[in-house]
């Protein structure tokens, strides 16, 4: 999946905006959405929420998480932990660079939280990198992802499932081989002054 | 937002003005609310994308989704173009749409890659079973006959005999045992997850890397989706 379309999905996430303009409900096909009234927060989805921010007719407010204290919190909390810990939100990395690109005014601290999520998102792609790599070694075929978020399982998209595939079709090849190279040399029995075309495989 | 507030442009009930759909479908349909269809369109758009081979088409509730986008453009019609409510409205449907799109360009995709071998497949399912829809049948067999005729055009007359080869050869397959990452969307006890049948219990919402064809069973019956 394209980076694009993890945005468009995160783009789903509902985000708590405060109007300029009153209008009455909207039926979206998603969901009803308002009343807006001028001043008083309501909650929509972040595509349009960023785009109202476009026109100017709204200030965002930012997801509770996005905090300087909570997320030094967990930040401390990533360090420590040797697992993946829960994220405020499923989409954070989406969020923040949606919210933060389009209205770092309605951001307190904007770049010093830009920093922290960065910091976050780091240290959670290099435990990521680690844990493959011991995966891979390890031979398995199956591992838990919990608390990864999308975008996370999608900077290592193109590379570990495919090499995982290319183990699976090499263990696959070696075990029909073996078995061709033991049905020869059993049919071969006897004549073990034959050089055995196919025991190359086998070691 | 509320989930209980059935206003009456999201409900697929009352789009039936023009489009006559409901009466093809049976009870249960009726009630279905437009946001349902998003959410069952929307998870088939991602489990398609991430699968590898071809999933049962989900061609009911594109047709309920276009005709309820069609309704709302008619009733858009009457709206000043730079009023709010036409902009979001209009933003919104042209989401869906996307979703819509990508999601059959997907499929058509698939069916490019691996034609001979969906084409197979169908022809062994029960009629209840099939997993393109009439149209998608249609373009996968013009496609392999096209195919088959320009290659015998350009290349296969000229070629002699024993070089063309076997057909069943040619079959492109997908890669069934590639690994797929997987939500599980209820707990789901005992499942096989290696080639010695080892059994891991998956917990509702927790997410794994796994070979499709592990899972392929628990993707149909929505007990997990693809991510």
């Amino acid at each position: 999946m394209d980076p694009a379309i993890i945005e468009f999905i995160g783009e789903k996430v509902m985000i708590s905006i405060i109007p300029n303009f009153s209008n009455e409900p909207l039926h979206m096909i998603y969901g009803s959405v308002g009343p807006f009234r001028a001043g008083f927060p309501v909650f929509v989805p972040l595509w349009m929420a960023t785009h109202l921010r476009k026109q100017q007719k709204c200030r965002i407010v930012p997801p509770e998480w996005m905090d300087m204290d909570i997320l030094e919190e967990i930040k401390e909390e990533e360090k420590r932990s040797k697992f993946f810990t829960k994220m405020p939100c499923e989409h954070y990395m989406v969020v923040a660079q949606l919210v933060m690109s389009t209205a770092p005014d309605d951001v307190p601290r904007c770049e010093e939280l830009r920093t922290v999520i960065k910091d976050i998102f780091d240290i959670r792609e290099s435990k990521l990198r680690t844990s493959i790599d011991a995966f891979i070694k390890g031979e398995g075929t199956y591992a838990k992802l919990d608390n990864l978020t999308l975008l996370e399982i999608h900077s290592v998209r193109p590379i570990l499932p495919y090499s995982l595939d290319h183990i699976a079709r090499y263990q696959r090849m070696a075990t029909a081989s073996q078995r061709d190279t033991s049905m020869l040399s059993n049919s071969m029995m006897g004549s073990s002054s034959v050089p055995n075309s196919n025991s190359l495989f086998s070691q | 937002m509320s989930d209980e507030e059935n206003v009456p442009e999201t409900q697929m009930e009352n789009v039936s003005d023009g489009a006559g759909l409901e009466e093809e479908d049976d009870d249960d349909m009726e009630q279905i609310t437009a946001q349902k269809v998003l959410e069952i369109l929307e998870t088939a758009w991602i489990n398609e994308m991430c699968a590898p081979e071809i999933l049962p088409s989900q061609v009911d509730m594109l047709e309920l989704m276009v005709s309820q986008v069609a309704h709302m453009e008619e009733q858009m019609r009457d709206l000043d173009k730079n009023d709010f409510r036409a902009v979001v409205h209009g933003m919104e449907l042209e989401r869906v749409r996307y979703i819509m799109a990508s999601y059959l360009r997907c499929r058509l995709q698939k069916i490019e890659t691996f034609t001979q071998h969906i084409l197979n497949q169908e022809a062994a399912r029960d009629p209840d079973e099939k997993r393109l829809s009439p149209e998608e049948t249609k373009f996968a067999q013009d496609f392999a006959g096209h195919v088959d005729e320009y290659f015998h055009k350009v290349a296969t007359q000229y070629m002699p005999n024993q070089q063309r080869g076997e057909a069943e050869l040619r079959i492109v397959t997908p890669n069934l045992m590639s690994h797929v990452f997987l939500k599980a969307n209820v707990a789901v006890p005992a499942v096989i997850v290696g080639v010695d049948d080892e059994e891991v219990d998956m917990a509702a919402g927790s997410q794994h890397i796994i070979p499709y064809q592990l899972v392929a069973d628990l993707i149909q019956n929505n007990q997990a989706q693809l991510i």
